[in-house]
Formats: C-alpha cells, structure tokens, sequence
C-alpha cells in the first residue's frame, strides 16, 4: 500500500499539469480573493462607510414598550435604514429580495427579559453574500448597545439594552452562529478551504478511473496486493494530496492576509481531514462506478463548480432541514465555531467519517465486480 | 511433470449473452511456453481475466500450482496484459520498481531484480527515460519487464507484440526464448500463428468461446492438417464438378472459388487443378500443413477473420 500511495504522491506532485491544479490555482484564488477582501474588512472607514449604506429590517416580535425603544434607538442612530415586517416570514423574504441588507429579529419576550434584568437576544440574518454589511451593521449595533450598558452602569438600574445576536448565514435568525465573530478573509478562507477539499472528489474521481479503468487496473487487481489495500491507497494518497492543498489556501490566507482559523490547529485539522476523507473516499466510490457508466464523469465534472457556486456563498438556496447535510453546515459550521471560540458539533463529522468507512467497503466490493471492466 | 496451470471446465458469459467461453479445459505444464491461438474476438483475453482471478467464472474452476487462486499463488504469477499498462509520469526505472513492490518486493533485492529485467528486455541504458518518449517496441518490452520484475514462475502473456515493428518483435521472442530456458513457465496468447509455431512447446486452439484442440504442433498437425491445402479462387460463373477435382477432398466450395485438400509436396495434382481450370483461376494459393490449416479445417475460416 505504502508503495502505491508513495507513488501516486509523487506522480500528482511532480505533474505539472496536476501541480497547477492542486496547489497554483488554489493559491492564487485565495490571493485574488484576500487582495479583494483586504480592502473591503480591514479598514474601518470602509466599514463605516458601509454601514451608512446599510438598510436594516427589523421584526419586532415582542411589542413591549422596551422593544420599541429598541427601534427608536436604532432607527435614531444614523446608522441604518430602518424598515419594519410585521413577521419573521416577511422580514426573511425581504432579506431574499434584496430589500434590506441586514435583519435584525427582537424576539418575543424582549420586554419582559430586559424588566428582569436578563440579557434579551436580538437575532441578526443576512445572507453571506452580504456579510460586509453585517460586519458593520454589528459594529454599530455594538455602539448602540455600549450606549445601553453606559447608562445602565450610571444608575439607572436597567440591564443592557440587549445583547448582541448573531450572523446566521441562511440559518435560524435566533441560533447562535459561529461565524459572527469572523472576519471577511477568514470567512472566504474557510468556504474556499472546504470548497478545495470537495474539489478532491473530483481528482480522485478521474485519477481512479484513469487507473482502474483499463490495463493498469488489471495488473494491480492481479497482483498479490489485497483489494482493500488497493482502494485504502487511493483514499489516503487523495487525502494527503488535499491536505497538502488545504494547507495552501490556510497558510497562505494566514500569512498573507492575517486570516484567523482560531487557536486549536488540531482541532480544525481533524475537520479538514473528515472532509478529506469523506470526499476522497466519494471519489472512489464515483471513479470506480464511473467505470461502467461513462455518462458519470460529465454529470460529476459539471456538479462540482455547481455546488461551488452554491457552496460559495454566491447563490444561497433554502433547503430547510435538508440543511442539515450540506456541505456547508456540516464542514464549514464546523470551522466556523472553531474559529469563533466554540465547540464544534461532532456529531455530523462522526457521521461523515461513518459514511466514509460503508462507502470504502462498497468500493472494495466494487473494485473487482464481475463484467465492469 | 508438475502442472503448472489447470483449467477445467470454464464458461463465462456477460449478463444473460451470449457465453463468451464455453467449457475451456486445458492444462499447462511447468516450463512450458503454452501458446494459446484464437482470432480476435475468440475469448482469449476473456480467459486470461479469469486465470488471473479479474473475471469469476460461471462454472467451472482454475488452479495455479494444484491451489485455487490466492495471494500467495498470485506471487508466483507474472501477467503482461495485451494493451499497455504503464505509469506514463514515471521513468522506465519507477516504472518496474513500482510494479516489483506491488508485487511484494522491496530493499536490494528490488533494486537487484529492476536492473535485471530492464537489462533482459534492452531498456537498461534508456531507464530514466518515461514511457512517452519510448518508441512501440519499447514501451511493449517495458510492459514486460514490469511484468516480470518479481521473477515468476509462471508468465501471462497476452499478445506481447501487437504493433510492434519486426525488431522489437524478433528481441521480445528472444527474451520469451530465455524465459523459457531459465525454467520460467510462459502462457503465451496470440493471434499470430508464426510466433506460436516458433515459441510454443504446446498450443491450445480457441474459437469462438470454444477450446478446440490442444498439443504439441506435430501432435495437431498429424490430427487435423495431415495434408496441404490448394485454394482456388475462380472467375465469376465458374462451377466446380467433384470430378473435375480427380478425387480431391474439398473442404470448402463457394461463389467463385473452392479449398482442397492435397498430399504434402504432390505437385502433380497440382499442374492437373491449373491445366482443369486453366485461365479461370484468378488466385491460387498453396497452403502447407500448419496452425493456419488447423484452424482453418477445425473452423472452416482463416485465422485472421
């Protein structure tokens, strides 16, 4: 095994062709990408600026007297256009419609909370496409709610005005999102960082069936070499080869662009290599059925840019619990929390690394079955 | 002498078709070169994906050494596939050395084994070089040497030299030659009868899916091409009366031409076939007792269908 994978190394990394592919392109991506970026995120007259430009629709879902002071304040800040919806729903199909940048969702009990002295919620939705806006639509939501504390310190014995809410991508606007706390280049490292490894589905995909689809494959499948051998090797060369590509892109957007991918390396690379795994092993899977249905590699080959694009943050579909599965929310959440401070969720990368192990023995089995070849 | 390769019974057939083999039963003794003839598309290769464990058969059973098929027999078992199967972005040299480890290989006996092979089919001096800038024949000996790096007893060879020019054809028989000196075992499948002729110390004749004969050539010519065939192909309208034959067998009768069967060396016969049909004959063809005869009595075509 240790020979075929030492091989299969060396054979992507010393192609030209291949190199380009696995770790040029990437590389420049990610230095178009922090150079446009750059500009956008790290200068705080352009984050002022923008939120100048930011139109802000409110749902007040609570119209308690304290909620309403809530909009006063933030509609008399000079720093949104304030719009109101009567709903969520309305307020969301705004958002999807353009008409507003940022929503900013006052849950029910709001009123009640800040008479209590608990620091109410506000939710905070935007899609990703717009997350400069709501970078600085927190700014100054922050300002506002610094306003708050300060009177609330000089003795008027009120608890905050409220706490911050969340970036939520597409999500729930009341959950608590990771990526809130991100910045711009860090964002769009981690989406072109899961994006490469899903990428890897695609190489491994042709690289198998280029190896497994004529003679070449006959002489390994002939050779005293077992079978689960043979496939094992093809999954960790493809994942060494997308590790190698995913420390590109995080290398380069650390040193060049200050991107942050939180403090526990380890941690973010046990995500990187579950989705490594996850699509290497797809890869496969797809390589290997590729074999006996040619219409495969098309259908595959025009997915992924797809997907990218979906994946990408540039079109964001709403597929409501099937969510759940999404590359996105399972790999790019993950990385997501990491880098904001909070645990990741195992549980859908556990799945993942368990789909992984079925997919490979299928593969095994595949591998040899009768009349493919 | 022990068997090396045992075949029993073997069909196969793709999905509900048509089989592709059907019953194939023969056996290979050790240091044998086992030269398996059959036309394009008669199930030859077929065959080798089921020796070499590729393919499942239907019925039937294959055995290496007297034990079905396994990792340690696979060790004793070299395969040279028909089409190239070679890593195009590694050097002749990564070429064989990857192929020796795949089969097992590893240390100095690998490096040992690798400068053998590529001295033994002439690539020794060009083994930096990678498959793409080798011409046909090269790439063909190369083939083999990945084949053969691990030093097997028993070496598949399936066509080995197709479409190689008649130099590296001539220096891979030579080295199949040495092969067989050195004790190695050589199942060879070809279409070509001339290099079965010269190789082979049995031969097994396959069509169709069918095994038809097997032997040594003396032991095939003697039973299915004792004589020597007259082909005869006639102007357009020409007809054919048994008489006008004197007695000749014939093999086959067509439109416009007829295949007799004549004693070896009778030219007699065959100044009385031209003086019969005189200007009509358009072409005429002396075949000699041999693999094509064989094939050609056994399956009413040429070999090369």
């Amino acid at each position: 095994m240790t020979a075929i994978v030492l091989s299969s190394m060396r054979r992507k990394l010393t192609n030209r062709s291949v190199l380009l592919n696995l770790v040029v392109m990437p590389l420049l991506l990610i230095v178009i990408l922090g150079n446009a970026l750059a500009s956008t995120f790290t200068s705080e007259t352009h984050a002022s600026t923008a939120t100048h430009e930011t139109s802000l629709g409110v749902v007040d879902l609570d119209s308690s007297a304290g909620s309403r002071a809530l909009v006063a304040s933030l509609a008399a800040s000079g720093a949104f256009a304030v719009h109101a919806y009567p709903s969520v729903d309305t307020g969301r199909g705004a958002l999807s419609a353009g008409d507003v940048d940022v929503l900013a969702t006052v849950p029910s009990g709001y009123g009640s909370d800040l008479a209590d002295g608990t620091a109410p919620t506000v939710g905070l939705t935007a899609l990703d496409s717009q997350v400069d806006r709501l970078a600085a639509a927190q700014v100054a939501l922050d300002t506002v709610g610094d306003a708050a504390r300060a009177q609330a310190a000089t003795g008027r014995a009120h608890p905050p005005a409220y706490t911050l809410g969340d970036y939520v991508g597409s999500g729930t606007p009341t959950s608590t999102d990771p990526a809130a706390g991100v910045t711009g280049i860090t964002y769009y490292t981690v989406t072109m960082l899961v994006l490469i490894l899903l990428y890897g589905l695609g190489n491994t995909m042709n690289f198998v069936k280029e190896e497994y689809d004529g003679p070449l494959g006959d002489r390994y499948l002939a050779s005293p070499t077992g079978t689960l051998q043979l496939v094992a090797a093809q999954v960790v060369s493809g994942t060494l080869t997308s590790a190698i590509q995913g420390g590109v892109v995080v290398g380069a957007a650390v040193a060049l662009f200050g991107a942050d991918l939180g403090h526990s390396p380890l941690v973010v690379a046990a995500i990187v290599a579950v989705a490594a795994v996850l699509f290497n092993v797809l890869g496969l899977f797809l390589g290997l059925l590729g074999r006996s249905r040619p219409w495969l590699d098309p259908l595959v080959s025009l997915l992924i840019p797809v997907m990218t694009f979906l994946g990408g943050g540039f079109v964001k579909l709403d597929t409501g619990r099937l969510q759940d599965l999404t590359v996105n929310h399972v790999f790019q959440s993950a990385l997501f929390r990491e880098v904001s401070g909070i645990r990741p969720d195992w549980s859908p990368l556990l799945t993942c690394l368990a789909l992984s192990g079925a997919v490979f023995l299928a593969s095994a089995v595949m591998v040899r079955r009768v009349g493919v070849r | 002498m022990p068997t090396a390769l045992e075949c029993r019974n073997v069909s196969f057939r793709y999905h509900k078709r048509r089989p592709v083999l059907d019953g194939v039963t023969f056996a290979v003794e050790r240091g044998q070169i086992f030269g398996l003839l059959g036309p394009n598309g008669a199930g030859k290769s077929t065959l080798v994906k089921i020796l070499l464990g590729l393919n499942r058969a239907g019925e039937g059973s294959v055995t290496w050494f007297g034990e079905p098929l396994t990792t340690r027999t696979r060790r004793r078992i070299g395969y040279v596939p028909q089409d190239l199967a070679l890593l195009y972005d590694l050097s002749a040299h990564d070429n064989v050395r990857f192929f020796g480890r795949l089969n097992g290989m590893s240390g100095k006996h690998l490096e040992e084994r690798t400068r053998t092979v590529l001295d033994f089919v002439g690539l020794w001096d060009e083994r930096g070089k990678q498959p793409g800038e080798y011409s046909g024949g090269m790439k063909r000996r190369l083939n083999i040497a990945c084949g053969i790096v691990h030093d097997p007893d028993v070496v598949i060879m399936d066509e080995p030299t197709v479409g190689v020019d008649p130099q590296s054809r001539n220096h891979i028989l030579e080295s199949i030659e040495t092969l067989r000196d050195q004790g190695t075992t050589v199942v060879y499948i070809s279409h070509y009868m001339e290099e079965v002729e010269r190789l082979c110390t049995t031969i097994g004749v396959i069509d169709e899916g069918t095994y038809l004969c097997g032997g040594t050539l003396e032991e095939l010519l003697h039973a299915h091409a004792p004589e020597a065939i007259v082909d005869l192909e006639l102007t357009t309208g020409t007809t054919v009366d048994a008489d006008d034959l004197a007695g000749l067998e014939i093999l086959e009768q067509r439109s416009g031409g007829v295949s007799v069967s004549v004693p070896e060396g009778q030219l007699d016969v065959m100044r009385l076939i031209a003086d019969r049909f005189d200007d009509k004959v358009q072409r005429f063809t002396y075949i000699p007792p041999n693999l094509e005869q064989v094939f050609f009595r056994l399956t009413k075509k040429a070999l090369r269908d």
